[in-house]
């Protein structure tokens, strides 16, 4: 995630240009670069998928475990995340250099998983049992930090769909739990109600997605978006320095609805036609 | 504790090992050289189900002290947490600090750190998935990114692991042969021309009279590894080029 | 032809030389890097160099370079810098360097007043002279070195008139630095350096 460094010239050409929605590799505001999407890479995980764009490539993996649930939700599931910067992305990040970028990210994807329907689905036997998914994710590559949201987003959501949890048989005399031995005898969860991420970054008059590091150092702010498949707003934060007007962002909620649909439809249609 | 057949014979001569290989076949290799654009040097490697991402940057300014007469190599190797069926805690691992210290000596003498006083080159290694040979994997997945990082290397720096089982040496061990006790397991990595060894490490107990054979095993291992590597660095040359 | 480190290219005696990228042992020339080969014929030698893919090669500073450095802070007798740029290309991270009061200038060295020379901020051309521990040693101590872009303390890009002053042109207050004489070429292409100059900082 090397610092780019822009003159005044540079920025203001920038600037300029995106008031005309018009940004310096030839998109408009709203339009998102290319994302290539591979899932069931890691033999070793229940669940795993890689991600990669122009200059930001993040693996997610997920490995399931049983554990009694928290006293005070005793019917759900729970889903714990752990991330990490590699130094492949940037000498800085060796040892725990990049434990600031890690704590944010992870506090952020904590928030907007704790209320999910999905958690319903990996009960057990209620009071005694759930399932526990372990979610690493693994960036590898950063480009600019706003769109590195989004694409962790997209990379856990995946790795979710990919998910095979050995179907469970409980026996109701005993409540003693049988994992049968077959490994097609699977269940799938259902991840239509995960949120995405959607990143919206405030430069001059307007707001794009997907910045590149020249657009991001040139950006007054951006705001984080976690939205889920209904339209519903589960958790938002604002992401840098630098102040937002409130007007600009009343306009920016319906737009907001669309990406982030979209966001869900690409990534079902690219999951069904990679599986299939 | 569950006995595994590690090494079936079939007929006298050619026994089979648990993943269907003959004893002396390394598993597939598949090599890319330029993954990471922001890297200054980068490559993937995957033998069988192992998999390890390097990536090089350098020769850039040290932080802290500086040679005057070489480059500083800096090599850090890292499982990542989902590599392994157990997730591992990342920041206390001795082993990975032993194999960086490793890596740093290996590559220190291949480098030609002489054209570079007082700079530093910093190589990093993930392993996406470890299938065994986790150490091999990374020395050819370090020497490729190096050699796509355009810093002046004495040779191909290739390695390859071997073991001896049921008397039979074999080449490549993998996770399952790896775990099983009492498999002694040798690797070794080595500059291919002059048939320099670089770096030799073996664990478990191999009886002195079959060191030779076994030694021999990982050398052949070797020579395979470094047909296909040579290969893919061509191609990546010969594309730029175009 | 293309080649791998480690490839033999040839024999090593008075008629063939090695150049970038090979390396000598024993009796042989030996490729160091991939890619291309390119033999160089002159009359009575032939140097074998390596062209590596991409063209370019990992350049570090070397003694008798031309760099172009930022100053970072200034203590009683030393200034300390970071290069930024080797003659044309741009490194991707900066290398530490100083330059001691007494490289400032070629005349008059001893009483030279650091503060009045640099400040921290400027841009500055310069000579590598040597290493040290600290860094790069470097010199101003020529014409042709010396400060080349500097901020006023309004912040306001300043313009050079002497070789000791330049001067603010919105405040019209002048301040001391040891300004560089850079060799204009022809007045029109005077203002498109100039301005690709403020480009690149």
């Amino acid at each position: 995630m090397a610092e780019v460094k822009l003159s005044e010239g540079e920025k203001c050409y920038l600037i300029h240009g995106i008031n005309d929605n018009f940004r310096i590799d030839g998109r408009s505001c709203w339009d998102r670069r290319e994302i290539d999407l591979e899932i069931n890479l890691l033999p070793s995980c229940v669940g795993s998928a890689q991600i990669r764009s122009v200059n930001c490539s993040v693996i997610a993996g997920v490995k399931m475990s049983l554990v009694p649930p928290d006293p005070g939700r005793p019917g759900k599931g729970k889903i714990e995340f752990f991330a990490d910067i590699s130094a492949n992305a940037d000498p800085l990040f060796e040892g725990r250099g990049g434990q600031g970028i890690v704590v944010e990210l992870v506090s952020f994807f904590e928030d907007s998983y704790k209320d999910c329907s999905l958690l319903d689905c990996l009960t057990v036997v209620e009071g005694k049992s759930v399932w526990c998914l372990s979610i690493d994710i693994l960036i590898l590559e950063i480009g600019s930090k706003a769109s590195l949201y989004d694409l962790c987003s997209i990379a856990v959501k995946a790795a979710l769909y990919d998910t095979r949890l050995p179907k469970v048989y409980v026996n109701p005399d005993t409540m003693d739990i049988e994992i049968p031995d077959d490994p097609f005898d699977i269940m799938r969860l259902d991840i239509s109600q995960i949120p995405v991420f959607v990143t919206v970054t405030r430069i001059g008059n307007s707001y794009i997605i997907d910045p590149t590091q020249e657009e991001e150092a040139s950006s007054i702010s951006s705001l984080l978006f976690s939205v889920n498949n209904c339209g519903t707003l589960l958790h938002s934060k604002k992401l840098g320095l630098g102040s937002l007007h409130c007007d600009p962002i009343k306009e920016l909620i319906p737009k907001i609805s669309v990406v982030a649909l979209e966001l869900h439809d690409f990534i079902e249609d690219q999951c069904k036609s990679l599986t299939s | 504790m569950e006995s595994r057949i590690l090494l079936e014979s079939t007929s006298v001569k050619t026994p089979f090992r648990i993943d269907g290989r003959k004893p002396h076949e390394v598993r597939s290799l598949t090599c890319r050289l330029g993954v990471f654009q922001q890297a200054d040097g980068s490559s993937y490697v995957k033998l069988g189900n192992t998999q390890v991402l390097a990536t090089v940057y350098g020769p850039h300014d040290t932080r802290g002290k500086s040679n005057p007469e070489k480059s500083i190599i800096n090599c850090k190797f890292r499982l990542s947490t989902f590599s392994k069926s157990t997730r591992r805690n990342l920041h206390r691992d001795i082993r990975s600090i032993e194999i960086s210290n490793n890596l740093t000596q290996v590559f220190d003498s291949a480098i030609l750190t002489e054209l570079y006083p007082h700079s530093q080159i910093d190589i990093y290694l993930e392993v996406v998935q470890s299938d065994g040979s986790d150490y091999a994997a990374c020395i050819n997945a370090a020497s490729l990114a190096i050699i796509d990082a355009g810093i002046p290397i004495k040779d191909v720096v290739c390695a390859c692991s071997a073991g001896f089982i049921d008397n039979q040496p074999i080449t490549d061990i993998n996770a399952v042969e790896e775990s099983s006790n009492g498999t002694p397991i040798l690797t070794i990595g080595m500059l291919p021309k002059d048939k320099q060894i670089l770096s030799m490490e073996s664990s478990g107990g191999i009886h002195l009279d079959n060191l030779n054979d076994v030694m021999d095993a990982a050398i052949e291992g070797c020579k395979s590894v470094l047909f296909i590597m040579k290969q893919t660095i061509l191609n990546h040359i010969q594309e730029l080029k175009d | 032809m293309f080649c791998v480190p480690g490839d033999r290219l040839c024999v090593a005696d008075d008629k063939n030389l090695g150049g970038r990228g090979t390396f000598l042992k024993g009796s042989y020339i030996y490729a160091a890097l991939a890619g291309k080969v390119n033999i160089i014929e002159n009359k009575d030698e032939n140097i074998f160099e390596v062209m590596p893919h991409g063209n370019f090669v990992r350049k570090i500073p070397q003694v008798g370079d031309v760099v172009t450095c930022q100053v970072e802070k200034i203590v009683s007798n030393q200034c300390k810098c970071l290069i930024k740029c080797i003659a044309d290309s741009v490194l991707k991270q900066p290398f530490k360097a100083i330059i001691r009061k007494e490289d400032v200038r070629a005349t008059d060295k001893d009483n030279v007043e650091l503060y009045t020379c640099f400040r921290p901020g400027d841009i500055i051309l310069a000579k590598i002279i040597g290493l040290s521990e600290s860094g790069y040693l470097l010199s101003t101590a020529s014409n042709e070195f010396g400060v080349v872009i500097a901020r006023s303390e309004n912040g306001v890009l300043m313009v050079p008139v002497s070789w000791t002053e330049m001067m603010c042109p919105e405040f019209k207050v002048k301040e001391t630095r040891k300004v560089a004489r850079i060799a204009i070429e022809s007045d029109s292409n005077a203002s498109t350096s100039s301005k690709q100059s403020n480009n690149n900082f």
